[in-house]
């Protein structure tokens, strides 16, 4: 009689089977409850011996050791050795796709990070975060009194303001740029009024104004396809709006959408017009975000729509390829309905999610960076002492100029280098931003305001600080202060279309006056007389 | 009769080739095209005249890759995870094939039920997310694990091959005294070996582009994988055109050849483990499918 099996086949294969089952299940479990969470309503009680923990959500830094290395990150650790600091750094890219998981996950930092516009209303439906009008006005003067009081209207719900602080670095810094030397040559001065305009496009086209005896040189490649392109749009009395955002403004005593109002057809007929000429180089319809500048810099574009202080890094780019040329900025083009280029506003923010334990503190931390000694230290460009020369006798920081930055040759880059990690929005995100586009704030005394202005007056070059005054004397921005309900369910639509008709008309492929009645009636038809009735209702 | 068949013959040789050739071309192009911007100066790349051959011969952007920050240790971590999580997975996916394939298993239909299921039926993001954070994997390399140890396709690719094998094999094995384990070691996978190197493959391949998952689980920049690293880059040079600080303006400087650059060596890996893998993938994937 053979011995029995102690183990059989069958019983191995049961409990595979069994196993597997088991693991299924268990990954399929629902998730524990979330954790008990505070009202928000105030601070909790701390017991005794033990540290408050506030977590901080930023993109500041190429990593989170980075972020950690950071001078933000160390006099904020130091200022408050009775809190912990959380860092919970994320990437820029990692904060798109990871934000929407957060808010309808309700797993949000003490102090979250966010964009006013396309995250606090998803915020708002979920209800997750807390009211902070009261403890700003309590542990938050520093920021109220250096924030732009319009800055603040994206985040108001109900009368209530719900944001920490917005960015207040200047995002509204945009201008239209040309190559000098070619006007120059061309016998073309820089264009003030719209028809100067279209005609400098043709000339930089087809006149042949690097003098190489070849068709290789355009006007403009529009930004984006067609989405960052106010500046001539301003000209008709309608603007499409940073990223297709949309821009409007009051018409008789109501707001309303550029988008549908009869400027917007006069635009696309004159820049279809252009178009037909030769004046845009053929990739403007499909050119992606963050590729428009290459035209200009590779010196085949003699006009450009982009940030004012970038204007001495484009000369110094254009130059490694043409060592004459010459970059200037020009006002916006004047045309039947004004003129103007269009400001993206204060988006940035940070929020206080309703779990937060400690909320007061959460706001005392971000206002203590707005205090003048403070923000005096951290606003400079550059890591403290490697790319920037650390701080004055009076302990406000210093920026290397131009011409010191040249003189150090290959000492500078490997400084950059050094530090490029770190140096990724200084380490820690913060909505002070750097002097590179932010002024010095109000509440500076008077010796300090100077030092930040003569450094400021040192960093460009005369064209680049005109190029600035133009970008503000000539600013505007969309009326409407936040998003509203009904744009979830039918922005996104409205967007698209809107797109895929402007992209259409300015390349000749339909007719215009019937895309335009098409678009008309699409916008009618699907939610944008409610969105319209909503906007006016803030 | 013969030449003109033989005419024929050549004729139509002649037209598979020029189409794989065409094929092969627009398939290995861009490949090219990379290549050459990875190795090209920035003013060409910006004015468009890289095409297939570098312009304006650089290694600059490799030098800033192999000296700079982040770059080889997201390559380092993306190798741990690589090889960590093929190494699980293949172990499960085994594991888990092999009882399946047994026709004498109580609830075999049921167990199979259940799996197709959810892989038709997948969990839905949110809910996924928080099992992941309730079971503290979140900012661990276990949570690109653990999730991810079965892939359902693979395990019914390597369930039917199983099924496939000729059964007196077995047998024959149990006669000879040979417990479940010891079948499944000794003669199941030395007789699955295309099998198993294809999946391995798929798995690998999977692993090392391993993305979202990263981006929702890992918040520790030190822990990210190359594919997300790479990802980061492009977005702060798109960020920073935006946001238009004068520093950042100039990190940008040669970011083009940067990107192509990064490209490469990120494939590089899979280049080289493609080859080893490629006859027995054909082979692999061929049986399991027919005989599915």
């Amino acid at each position: 009689m053979s011995e029995q099996r102690t183990f059989t086949r069958r019983q191995a294969l049961k409990l595979m089977g069994v196993g597997t089952l088991g693991t299924y299940l268990a990954a399929c479990a629902s998730p524990a409850a979330p954790a008990a969470t505070t009202d928000g309503s105030g601070d909790a009680e701390m017991p005794a011996g033990e540290k408050k923990t506030i977590s901080i959500s930023h993109i500041g830094g190429g990593s989170l050791e980075a972020s950690e290395k950071s001078q933000r990150m160390q006099l904020l650790r130091a200022n408050f050795p009775d809190i912990e600091i959380e860092n919970r750094w994320v990437s820029y890219g990692g904060y798109l796709d990871k934000i929407p998981v957060q808010i309808a996950s309700g797993d949000l930092a003490d102090l979250q990070f966010c964009n006013a516009f396309n995250d606090i209303p998803l915020m708002m439906e979920n209800e997750i975060i807390i009211e902070t009008g009261p403890l700003l006005e309590e542990y938050g003067q520093n920021i109220v009194a250096v924030t732009p009081a319009k800055a603040w209207d994206s985040t108001i719900y109900d009368g209530k303001q719900y944001a920490v602080t917005h960015n207040i670095y200047d995002l509204n810094i945009w201008c239209s740029q040309y190559r000098g030397d070619w006007l120059d040559k061309l016998g073309l001065g820089v264009p003030e009024t719209i028809d100067e305009y279209g005609e400098v496009l043709r000339a930089f086209s087809n006149s042949d104004p690097d003098g190489n005896g070849k068709k290789d040189t355009w006007g403009r490649l529009l930004y984006n396809s067609v989405r960052f392109d106010d500046d001539f749009f301003h000209a008709f009395g309608v603007a499409v709006g940073h990223h297709l955002n949309g821009f409007w403004r009051e018409r008789d005593g109501q707001l309303a959408l550029d988008w549908v109002q009869p400027g917007m057809k006069d635009a696309l007929a004159w820049m279809s017009d252009v178009w037909a000429d030769g004046g845009f180089h053929p990739d403007s319809i499909s050119i992606p975000l963050g590729q428009k500048d290459n035209a200009f810099h590779a010196s085949f574009a003699g006009n450009v729509y982009t940030s004012w202080n970038s204007i001495d890094f484009a000369q110094d780019k254009i130059r490694t390829v043409d060592p004459d040329a010459v970059i200037v900025a020009g006002p916006a083009p004047a045309g039947p309905g004004g003129r103007g280029y269009t400001g993206e506003g204060w988006p940035w923010c940070f929020v206080i999610p309703i779990t937060a334990q400690w909320p007061e503190d959460c706001v005392r931390i971000i206002d203590w960076f707005f205090t003048p000694d403070i923000a005096a230290q951290i606003m400079c460009e550059g890591v403290l002492g490697v790319t920037n020369k650390g701080l004055n006798e009076n302990g406000w920081c210093v920026e290397y100029t131009p011409e010191e930055k040249a003189a150090m040759g290959d000492e500078w880059a490997n400084k950059q280098n050094e530090v490029q990690d770190i140096s990724v929005f200084w380490g820690l995100w913060l909505t002070i931003g750097t002097l590179g586009g932010v002024q010095p704030f109000p509440t500076f005394p008077p010796d300090m305001k100077k030092h930040f202005e003569d450094m400021l007056a040192a960093k460009y070059s005369e064209n680049a600080l005109a190029a600035k005054d133009l970008s503000q004397e000539y600013l505007l921005l969309t009326e409407k202060a936040r998003p509203v309900a009904a744009e979830k369910e039918f922005w996104p639509g409205l967007q698209t279309r809107f797109g895929e008709f402007i992209s259409q008309a300015v390349a000749g492929a339909i007719d215009l006056d019937q895309g335009w009645s098409e678009w008309l009636d699409f916008f009618e038809k699907n939610g944008g007389p409610l969105i319209t009735e909503q906007v006016n209702q803030i | 009769m013969v030449a003109a068949r033989s005419f024929r013959f050549r004729f139509e040789t002649f037209l598979i080739y020029l189409g794989l050739g065409i094929f092969a071309f627009v398939a290995v192009t861009p490949f090219l095209h990379t290549i050459a911007r990875s190795f090209s100066a920035e003013a060409p790349i910006l004015r468009g005249e890289v095409y297939i051959w570098p312009v304006g011969f650089s290694l600059d952007a490799y030098e800033r890759l192999v000296f700079g920050g982040t770059f080889w240790l997201a390559y380092r971590n993306s190798f741990i995870i690589t090889t960590s999580a093929t190494l699980v997975q293949m172990l499960m996916t085994i594991l888990c094939a092999y009882p399946l394939s047994r026709a004498y298993l109580p609830g075999r239909n049921f167990f199979m039920t259940l799996i197709v299921f959810q892989m038709i039926f997948p969990p839905s993001l949110i809910p996924f997310y928080l099992t992941v954070r309730e079971v503290g994997l979140i900012d661990s390399w276990g949570s690109l694990i653990w999730p991810y140890a079965i892939n359902t396709f693979n395990m019914i690719v390597l369930k039917s091959y199983f099924q496939a094998l000729p059964k007196e094999l077995e047998e024959s094995a149990i006669i000879d005294g040979a417990n479940d384990f010891r079948v499944l070691l000794h003669i199941m996978l030395p007789l699955s070996v295309p099998v198993l190197l294809t999946l391995t493959l798929f798995y690998v391949v999977a692993n090392w582009n391993l993305f979202l998952p990263a981006i929702f689980f890992i918040n520790d920049g030190n822990k990210q994988p190359l594919q997300v690293i790479l990802r980061d880059m492009i977005w702060s040079m798109q960020l920073a055109t935006q946001t238009a600080s004068a520093d950042d303006f100039e990190r940008l400087a040669g970011m083009e050849a940067l990107k192509a650059s990064s490209v490469i060596i990120a494939a590089i890996p899979m280049l080289i483990a493609y080859p080893f893998f490629q006859r027995y993938f054909i082979k692999g994937i061929m049986l399991g499918a027919i005989k599915g």
